[in-house]
């Protein structure tokens, strides 16, 4: 076969090959969770400690995309603090950051779009 | 004060008691051995032979080593001790030999001899002591010659065969305690089986041969306190309580020697030195020090605190008073003592509440410039600065009176966060009640008293300018993280919300219209993860808004003064993110607020 014929031969075939593909393929992309932030319900919170150190992770299991309020309340119930999270549908790993609290008891209260309390844990701070 | 620092460092006091003995490689040959071991006084077994005081009840043991234990039991000793009558008088000796070893206990006691080394054996060399030295005449001394004899067992098994008590003397001024109570001679025998008997040798006095302690003047007073009163909003436990004596000199040194030298103060502020109180013609005084003497970190903590003791409600009820009554027209009370804080030199007061004192509280709040004064121009303030009565923070008085000539004699405590010496000057005559010697303390720039015992707790506050200062109403303090305490008439919610925003972690705070004149806010941040970037705020076109960075904490808030209400502010605390992080939760906290209404009255200022 000459050049110019394999050319274009190979130029209709690859051309061939994608016409007929599939248009979209399904990629399920899965946050990786360590074993002791698993969740086995479809929804929940785990921590990965019993008590909360800097750099610590928790995981928020989610049925819906939104976006959640997470409460830091000291033991008077005082806010300390009120961020914003964004979550999707399974599992959502963040870290806790501990070094501008002081080490005491604090309630950690996630909190869905529409400000409903979905959980709330009471954790010691190191 | 660096100098007193220096002294109280280095210059031990306590000449404690002690017993001692050869080492345990001088000892390796012997085949026995009788040491003295310390029995505390009849009433109390576990009393430190430091607070023995004259009059006490002191008791010895004699043990016995049997380092020929594997073949032979001890059957036999005799051991002397011989003792200065002028320090101590003998009381009685009890044996404790077991009744079914059938002990034959004897004593004698030689009165006015002591005991006449041969040098030729070492001195614990008691055996040889026992062969080769004897006993001269002095009329300071007598011997006592505690000895069993029993048909079985083994002397060396029991705590100790015998013990001595003694009555503590007062020996007077020049008396050399050294060695007044002492092992000098012993001789130990074992019975054998076949009749005869084994005579230990050599013997030594092992552990402890003798005791050297000058007591403690019999003091019997009780309940000797002091006590610190300071806002319930300052933490008392971050206080540390020196006590001090007077040398011969009449500086004032530790009274605990080594680098622990302080006592740590409950959170009621009340510590007893009544352990420490030993002597009836010595001076003692306490310093109370806020954080602990020498941390590096000292400095940064006091900060910290001062952050939330000068606030905005302070500056805007001096600048009220200051409106309402002129330059210069305020007399009197703690709150415009606390208030006046220029006029003189090197940032110390002048006895005026003007225009100067208010700018100045202003700035210090707002960042422009800093209370602290860099007395030596190096830059910085630390406890070189410390001699100048104008970086002095921590004020004091003596719980009567507030005046300022009071305080300018007791103004004390700068960044060194250390009070005045507050002496203790006990009653020794009292021995029935206990007797509490209470300071109380104030800041610089607390005009409000919210870090400040209240007023009318006891202390004189006569001709108070300043209508709202002192919490009169007694109204109780609340939680820090509200940021106020005293008085506080009003209640204003704000709110708070952190959010991660592309490089940048934003903080918005809102706090609605009301009749707030002044309101401040203090956010800490991480920042090895955060660097703070700024500060906005839409307050209203006449208020000021104001932005302070210290360390990881950010101050900021308005001040309205032009007798204006605030209006529905809202504050955006801009930072950077320094490194990739996964949330932002715990990176931005809220540490304290405060706030004024438009009478200048504080106000408490929720963030929810």
């Amino acid at each position: 076969m000459s050049y110019n014929f394999q050319k274009w031969y190979y130029t209709i075939l690859f051309t061939l090959f994608l016409a007929c593909a599939p248009d979209e393929y399904d990629f399920t992309v899965t946050q990786w969770v360590a074993d002791e932030l698993k969740i086995d319900e479809t929804t929940g919170l785990q921590f990965d400690d019993n008590s909360v150190y800097d750099g610590a992770k928790f995981n928020i299991k989610t049925e819906t995309e939104g976006t959640y309020t997470v409460e830091i309340l000291d033991l008077a119930r005082q806010l300390v603090s009120r961020n914003t999270l964004k979550v999707i549908e399974g599992d959502n790993v963040y870290t806790i950051y501990t070094r501008v609290l002081q080490t005491g008891d604090y309630t950690f209260r996630f909190l869905d779009d529409s400000g409903k309390e979905k959980q709330s844990v009471k954790l010691f701070v190191k | 004060m660096r100098k007193l620092l220096l002294l109280l460092t280095c210059f031990p006091t306590m000449l404690l008691g002690q017993l001692s003995g050869p080492t345990a490689d001088s000892v390796t040959n012997g085949e026995g051995a009788a040491g003295l071991i310390w029995l505390g006084s009849p009433s109390n077994a576990n009393l430190a032979i430091a607070d023995v005081e004259v009059n006490d009840t002191i008791v010895f043991g004699i043990k016995l080593t049997n380092w020929l234990s594997d073949t032979h039991d001890i059957t036999y000793a005799h051991i002397d001790v011989e003792y200065n009558k002028n320090a101590y008088t003998y009381l009685e000796t009890t044996y404790f030999a077991p009744s079914d070893d059938n002990p034959q206990n004897s004593q004698f006691e030689m009165t006015g001899y002591k005991m006449s080394w041969n040098n030729n054996y070492e001195h614990y060399d008691i055996w040889n002591q026992w062969q080769n030295g004897s006993y001269a005449q002095n009329a300071d001394w007598n011997n006592l010659h505690p000895q069993t004899q029993t048909t079985g067992g083994d002397l060396a098994e029991l705590d100790y065969y015998v013990s001595l008590s003694f009555k503590v003397k007062d020996a007077g001024e020049n008396h050399d305690y050294t060695d007044n109570i002492m092992i000098t001679m012993g001789r130990i025998v074992a019975n054998l089986t076949n009749g005869t008997s084994k005579v230990y040798n050599p013997v030594y006095a092992y552990e402890k041969q003798d005791f050297s302690y000058e007591p403690l003047e019999d003091i019997d007073v009780q309940g000797i306190i002091a006590k610190l009163n300071m806002g319930n909003n300052v933490n008392m436990t971050n206080f540390k309580l020196i006590p001090v004596k007077k040398d011969a000199n009449g500086d004032w040194v530790n009274l605990i020697s080594g680098n622990n030298y302080y006592l740590n103060v409950p959170s009621d502020g009340q510590v007893d030195l009544t352990s420490y109180i030993t002597s009836t013609s010595e001076d003692y005084g306490v310093l109370w020090n806020y954080g602990e003497p020498g941390d590096p970190n000292g400095t940064n903590d006091f900060k910290t605190l001062y952050e939330d003791i000068l606030t905005i409600s302070d500056v805007q009820l001096a600048l009220k008073e200051l409106a309402t009554h002129g330059s210069g027209a305020i007399n009197a009370g703690i709150s415009k003592f606390n208030a006046d804080v220029a006029g003189g030199t090197n940032g110390a007061s002048d006895d005026i509440l003007d225009d100067s004192d208010t700018y100045k509280l202003l700035a210090h709040v707002m960042g422009v410039s800093e209370l602290y004064t860099d007395v030596d121009g190096d830059g910085d303030v630390d406890d070189a600065d410390a001699n100048n009565s104008g970086v002095y923070f921590f004020r004091s008085t003596d719980g009567n009176t507030y005046t300022t000539t009071t305080a300018e004699s007791f103004e004390a405590n700068g960044i060194t966060h250390q009070g005045a010496v507050v002496e203790v000057d006990v009653d020794f005559n009292n021995v029935s009640s206990g007797q509490t010697f209470e300071l109380y303390g104030t800041w610089k720039g607390d005009v409000n008293l919210s870090h400040s015992p209240s007023v009318n707790n006891g202390i004189v506050n006569d001709a108070t300018s300043i209508s709202f200062a002192p919490s009169f109403s007694g109204r109780s303090t609340v939680n820090m993280f509200t940021g106020v305490g005293g008085a506080q008439i009003d209640l204003v919610e704000g709110t708070l919300i952190v959010e991660e925003q592309g490089d940048n972690v934003v903080a918005t705070i809102s706090i609605p219209e009301s009749d707030l004149s002044a309101a401040q806010i203090r956010l800490n941040f991480d920042d090895t993860r955060l660097t703070f970037d700024s500060v906005q705020a839409d307050s209203g076109n006449t208020t000021t808004n104001f932005a302070k960075l210290t360390e990881n904490r950010v101050n900021f808030g308005s001040i309205n003064t032009m007798g204006e209400a605030m209006s529905d502010t809202t504050y955006t605390v801009t930072f950077s993110k320094k490194t990739e992080i996964n949330g932002v939760t715990g990176l931005v906290v809220l540490t304290s607020t405060d706030a004024s209404d438009m009478d200048a009255v504080r106000v408490q200022l929720n963030i929810n």
